[in-house]
């Protein structure tokens, strides 16, 4: 599970490494429908950033939720773990070490 | 086997189902901040002519009410987590600088309609009510579900899973407003 994760953010972190160029020659990618409209400087910059923003906030988001969920999900483990631990070992010990 | 079935869920239904709609409402107020700020990197002179200036000082007044307001809800949760009833008076405190923000807003929609700012007055106009006035439709919701919670908390029917759906919505729209009067104010 961790390493089909890791090899995910790999894959991701290069295809990031490998797109992010193109953002510093836009002029050579106006492949959008409202490039047209940004011929000066100041709205070219308000396209820019505001790409970046509506691509990087829907995986931000579902990135934090996951993490969130995942930090809850350990630490509800954990307590279990240590709320568990002692009916463990009184049942194991009743069972003669037979665990059921 | 029936430990597991007793066990606590991880998160309560309620507020991940608040939570997955909240994220949708980011998306909504990104794509509305985004046309705007496209709109106004564009246009020669801001505010176009003959538009009145944004209230900012006012506003800031306000939005410090508003930040105010989420606080007291936080003192809330950490009181209803001592003692339930010690909750109410930062609930309602909480609930009132809401309606306070939402009340002096439309105060300054009059004044700002007054001197010819409206919705097809020009592109700050139109982008000014949809944004702010989107930003209130979803405090006067908050505020609802806020004052719901206070009712309940009243007759001790109030549970700890129905206040953080409340206090996730309240916390949205509290720290949404300050993104919005960066953008659209300043």
């Amino acid at each position: 599970m961790r390493s089909r994760l890791r090899a995910g953010l790999a894959f991701a972190v290069a295809t990031l490494v490998l797109v992010s160029p193109l953002l510093v020659w836009p002029q050579l990618a106006s492949a959008c429908a409202v490039c047209a409209a940004g011929r000066d400087e100041g709205t070219r910059q308000a396209f820019l950033w505001t790409t970046g923003l509506l691509s990087a906030l829907p995986p931000l988001i579902v990135g934090g939720l996951v993490w969130w969920l995942v930090r809850r999900a350990r630490a509800a483990e954990k307590l279990q773990t240590a709320r568990l631990a002692p009916d463990a070992w009184a049942s194991l010990s009743r069972s003669g070490g037979h665990a059921r | 086997m029936a430990s597991e079935s007793q066990q606590a869920p991880l998160v309560p239904s309620g507020v991940l189902g608040m939570l997955i709609f909240i994220a949708m409402e980011m998306m909504f107020f990104a794509g509305l901040v985004s046309a705007f700020a496209i709109i106004r990197a564009g246009a020669v002179v801001w505010p176009p002519p003959g538009q009145p200036r944004l209230p900012i000082e006012e506003t800031a007044f306000n939005t410090a009410a508003l930040l105010l307001s989420g606080a007291m809800l936080f003192a809330a949760r950490r009181a209803f987590r001592r003692d339930r009833g010690r909750a109410r008076i930062p609930l309602l405190i909480s609930i009132l600088l809401g309606a306070f923000f939402v009340l002096f807003q439309g105060v300054e929609w009059v004044s700002l309609i007054g001197e010819g700012l409206t919705l097809t007055s020009s592109s700050l106009g139109s982008f000014f009510y949809l944004i702010v006035g989107m930003h209130a439709l979803h405090a006067v919701i908050a505020l609802g579900l806020l004052w719901w919670t206070w009712l309940r908390l009243q007759r001790g029917w109030l549970l700890s899973s129905q206040l953080a759906v409340a206090e996730v919505f309240w916390y949205f729209v509290v720290g949404l407003w300050p993104i919005l009067y960066l953008t659209v104010y300043l």
